[in-house]
């Protein structure tokens, strides 16, 4: 089992006022799953997919990764297990906008402290695997939309991560360009990686073997579509 | 604790003052003209201490020189007025009664002009000595000899011939046995000296050296005129109990009581080096100053864009950390940010404080001194007020939380 909430709690304070990210949530998701979050706005699907990609911490009970408890880590592991084990890819892309697509790419490796004769192999492969190998050295702003969510899951792979996060990837796409980002998550599930992905679209979320329905920060539905 | 990215954080600091360079040279103004002012005084400092060894070089400091006047005035020119003359009289007591002493030489100038068949000089320095005054000036005879004690106590017309006089006169090498007309009067040339150059602002070949007693017979105003007296120390290291041993001589001889002051001023290099050393010690104080007051400011303005910075640049830092960058990562990207920033202040104001100096030195005749420690000191003083200015906004960047930073718009 790669990922186990147990009680999962997350409240945030506004003033003296506690908001309810998630209540209670108990789940677990297996290496190699390609699992869909639905549920409305406001529901929790991002503050779970924080907490899961190590960007925030539960206020109580507790996460299991690999078998090992991760409610209470440091600042220093939280960000060596954002290195190692996530792949994050935004609905605003996210991308450095000084830098080009291959610097981009790199990133994720210089704070693994990854040679750079190897980070740059690395990286070009990224690129190549998602069909950008003619536009490495562009910056964002001289590339499309879906080219830049192409940029941002190459930069999610660099690193062979244990899993990848992606919070509604097509929300700033069209219909098209959006089918494109979703068949080449399929493909990289295809290939063995586990994927999470927060998604308003039903026809997204159909994409996957198993899709969590949240309301309210709690679990409402959880089915295996396939 | 390997800190990743370093060169990548040169790079993206680069850039990210290239994108705003109006803005960048705004902030390091202050730290160019600070590093600027410090270079250049140092450096001037560094030219003037360069001339003056040269000049102290020239007189020695085992000399004492007595006279009516101080070099230093610390009192009122009335009282100094009022003392009694300084005579050769006294200047042969002298030699009579100090045992620290190797030569007591007396010496007197006057200005006038000096012929040679058909040339004459004019505004030539005339010098009245004996015969120890060229030990006591390290100068060399060329030709011929200096002048002799017969000559003084004879009252002699005769003259050594400084250096300028003898190219003035058409370098006649055989002008040694010559006459030449000194003010008029014809005197027989015994000697001529080698070429000393200037001091103290002081051209020294244009001179002529004439007994002392001769030279008095002559002056005008002779009864009012006041002779200055040089002891040369047999040491240094003796120079202390010499001086001594001369005031309380002088004392003698103008039969002062206990409680009356000395009427008379010793002189030496020594405290002109003093004067010098206090004069520029206090440049070197408002260097200090100005230098800090605008790196200071330098700095000020270093925190505030870097601060500026790092607010533009939230999201910037919410995806490093989404993508592992530790604290210190962000901390040492920002720093490197802060230190590029303050380097290429800090490279302008070495050039522009060399500059000054330099350009100086070419108009003048000030020499330039290129001081390696001046660099090294602008290079220290930019280096650490970019990290003092610059470890605030960098911690403030690197504790930002990555859920906040991420959602920064
Ligand atoms: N930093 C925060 N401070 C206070 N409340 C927060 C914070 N982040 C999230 N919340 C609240 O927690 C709840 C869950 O938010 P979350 O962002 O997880 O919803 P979501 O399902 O991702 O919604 P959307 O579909 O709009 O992205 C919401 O009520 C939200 O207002
Ligand atoms: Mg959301």
């Amino acid at each position: 089992m790669l990922i186990h909430l147990e009680r999962a709690t997350k409240i945030y304070l506004l003033g003296n006022e506690k908001i309810y990210g998630l209540r209670d949530v108990n789940l677990s998701i297996e290496k190699g799953e390609y699992v869909s979050v639905m549920g409305p706005s406001g529901s929790g699907k991002s503050t779970m997919l924080n907490i899961l990609g190590f960007l925030d911490k539960l206020t109580s009970g507790r996460y299991i990764f690999n078998g090992e408890d991760v409610s209470s880590l440091s600042e220093e592991k939280l960000a060596f297990y954002r290195n190692r084990t996530v792949g994050f890819i935004f609905q605003t892309f996210n991308l450095l906008p000084r830098m080009t697509a291959l610097g981009n790419v790199e990133l994720p490796l210089i704070y693994r402290g990854v040679r750079r004769d190897v980070r740059l192999r690395s990286a070009r492969s990224a690129l190549a695997s998602v069909g950008l190998s003619k536009r490495m050295y562009h910056r964002p702003n001289e590339l499309s939309g879906g080219e830049r969510q192409r940029v941002a899951i190459a930069r999610a792979i660099v690193g062979s991560p244990s899993m990848i996060l992606a919070d509604e990837p097509t929300g700033n796409l069209d219909q098209a360009t959006g089918e494109e980002i979703i068949q080449i998550l399929d493909s990289l599930h295809d290939a063995g990686n586990t994927i999470i992905l927060v998604t308003h679209e039903e026809s997204v979320a159909r994409h996957a073997d198993r899709i969590i329905r949240l309301r309210d920060g709690r679990v409402e539905s959880d089915e295996r579509i396939r | 604790m390997r800190y990743a990215g370093v060169r990548e954080s040169f790079r993206t600091a680069i850039s990210s003052l290239r994108v705003r360079r109006t803005r960048a040279f705004l902030t390091i103004l202050g730290i160019v003209i600070g590093v600027a002012t410090v270079i250049a005084i140092v450096s001037f400092i560094a030219g003037l201490d360069r001339a003056v060894e040269k000049e102290f070089a020239s007189i020695g400091s085992d000399v004492l020189y007595i006279g009516k006047y101080p070099w230093i005035w610390t009192g009122k020119w009335y009282d100094y007025r009022r003392r009694p003359n300084i005579t050769v009289d006294i200047a042969d007591r002298l030699r009579e009664r100090l045992t620290y002493a190797e030569y007591v030489v007396p010496e007197i100038t006057e200005n006038g002009s000096v012929s040679y068949r058909s040339t004459t000089v004019e505004d030539v320095n005339i010098v009245g000595t004996s015969q120890d005054y060229i030990y006591i000036e390290n100068a060399e005879v060329k030709m011929g000899r200096f002048l002799s004690e017969i000559e003084n106590a004879r009252k002699r017309h005769s003259v050594v011939l400084g250096w300028g006089l003898f190219d003035a006169f058409g370098s006649d090498q055989g002008i040694v046995g010559k006459r030449v007309y000194i003010n008029g009067r014809p005197f027989k040339v015994v000697g001529v000296l080698a070429r000393r150059g200037r001091a103290f602002g002081r051209e020294r070949d244009n001179m002529v050296y004439i007994p002392i007693k001769t030279l008095l017979k002559y002056a005008k105003h002779r009864q009012r005129r006041s002779v200055n007296i040089c002891v040369k120390g047999r040491s240094i290291e003796e120079i202390g109990l010499l001086r001594e041993e001369v005031i309380s001589a002088m004392r003698v001889i103008r039969g002062l009581k206990g409680y009356e002051e000395n009427d008379f001023s010793i002189n030496e290099m020594s405290q002109l080096l003093d004067m010098y050393a206090s004069q520029t010690k206090n440049i070197y104080l408002a260097m200090v100053l100005i230098g800090a007051l605008s790196l200071l400011v330098g700095g000020v303005g270093v925190m505030n864009i870097m601060l500026v910075s790092v607010t533009e640049r939230t999201r910037e830092i919410g995806v490093r950390k989404a993508l592992g960058a530790r604290r210190r990562d962000i901390l040492t990207q920002f720093l490197i940010e802060a230190l590029v920033l303050c380097w290429v202040g800090g490279v302008i104001g070495i050039m522009l404080g060399f500059l000054l100096p330099f350009l100086v030195s070419v108009a003048t005749e000030f020499p330039f001194a290129f001081s390696v420690k001046a660099v090294a000191v602008g290079f220290l003083f930019t280096t650490g007020v970019a990290i003092f200015f610059g470890m605030y906004p960098a911690a403030k960047a690197a504790k930002k939380d990555p859920i906040y930073a991420l959602r920064y718009e």
